[in-house]
């Protein structure tokens, strides 16, 4: 699993002639390009970004062989140009290949628009990976703790505490970091198991 | 998506007074929904980042005019309505915004279960995942967040 902090693309599928035509915008590619429609970024990504690796579906499987992928235009739902891909923006962009398209690139199906695809390629560079605990790990772990963190509610008498005491209770008797905690603090908030009252207190909540 | 009336309410899932992204501000839209839940997922992405303000904004469509609603031309999972101004624009528009907390537990009595771990790569999985809604039921969560907006 690769953390949230690393540049990454996913690339959904292809946008053919049609697609940019809806837009106004000319489809021109040379036979090393293609346009193609990129899920919600997870960071900011300037033009001319380069990467070297890409990874095959939600299991992110290595592809293998040498390629260098660049962005060479950005564009979004209305056929804006971008300077950027923004963060949490969907797109549709202009890639180009080196030494050549990758046959898993030319393999992904031809969309009308984002869609989500299990066999969705995406790339990444070898420079700025940092891997990270496997989301499942991190749900399966925020399952079993919250039924102790329901034993040490009921043995403190209280249901408000700190995060502080949350990410100790977790590093105490888990082994997990700071940063995996202040991961686990968060999913227990999505899945409404704990409600955040300020930005240091937190409520522990019976289960939803 | 909605299935039958044409939306009166729209949905934006962000954080507190978020001004857009550098985009955002040099194009002027903010993109909203049409489907409460989907703003949801919207929201509790933004919780990542930011656990204590994530919330939902509420808009009345007929507040914004007809020239500053965008169309986007492909489909849209999102049941996406783009206004042309800027966010910060949108918020002084709209009724005021929920605590996505809050917004949870509203849509659970209505059999929207959206206590999920929601991240960048899920959001579009979850978007198509979600079942239609109605103009009834988009009136009663309207309804409810009305009694805990804040603006």
């Amino acid at each position: 699993m690769i953390s949230d902090d690393t540049m990454t693309l996913t690339i959904q599928g292809k946008a053919e002639a049609s697609i940019l035509e809806k837009l106004s915008k000319e489809y021109e590619l040379s036979e090393s390009q293609r346009w193609l429609f990129v899920d919600y970024s997870p960071n900011n990504v300037s033009l001319e970004s380069q990467f070297d690796v890409l990874l095959e579906g939600d299991s992110k499987s290595l592809v293998p062989g040498i390629f260098v992928v660049k962005v060479l235009e950005c564009l979004d739902q209305f056929g804006n140009n971008l300077s950027e891909i923004p963060e949490g923006f969907k797109t549709i962009c202009k890639l180009e290949f080196f030494p050549e398209v990758p046959h898993k690139i030319d393999s992904l199906p031809s969309l009308d628009t984002w869609r989500h695809n299990p066999h969705k390629i995406t790339i990444t560079n070898h420079k700025t990976i940092n891997l990270a605990n496997s989301t499942s790990y991190v749900d399966d772990l925020s399952r079993l703790a919250y039924y102790l963190i329901v034993d040490y509610r009921n043995s403190i008498n209280t249901d408000i505490i700190t995060k502080s005491e949350f990410y100790t209770y977790l590093e105490t008797n888990f082994h997990v970091n700071a940063k995996h905690a202040e991961k686990i603090l968060t999913v227990f908030i999505q899945l409404g198991k704990i409600k955040a009252i300020t930005n240091n207190r937190i409520e522990l909540l019976t289960a939803v | 998506m909605t299935k039958d009336a044409p939306p009166i309410y729209v949905f934006r899932g962000t954080t507190i007074g978020f001004q857009g992204s550098t985009a955002s501000m040099s194009i002027p839209y903010t993109c909203t929904s049409s489907h409460p839940i989907k703003a949801i997922w919207f929201a509790l992405d933004c919780m990542s980042k930011n656990p204590y303000t994530a919330v939902v904004y509420l808009g009345i469509l007929e507040k914004f005019s007809e020239q500053k609603i965008k169309a986007n031309v492909l489909k849209s999972i999102e049941d996406e309505i783009a206004l042309g101004m800027k966010p910060l624009e949108f918020y002084t528009l709209s009724e005021g915004y929920v605590h996505v907390s809050d917004l949870q537990s509203i849509v659970k009595s209505f059999g929207f279960d959206t206590y999920m771990s929601v991240r960048k790569d899920n959001l579009s999985l979850l978007c198509e995942e979600t079942r239609l809604i109605d103009q009834n039921e988009i009136e009663a969560i309207v309804a409810k967040m009305r009694n805990c907006i804040k603006k």
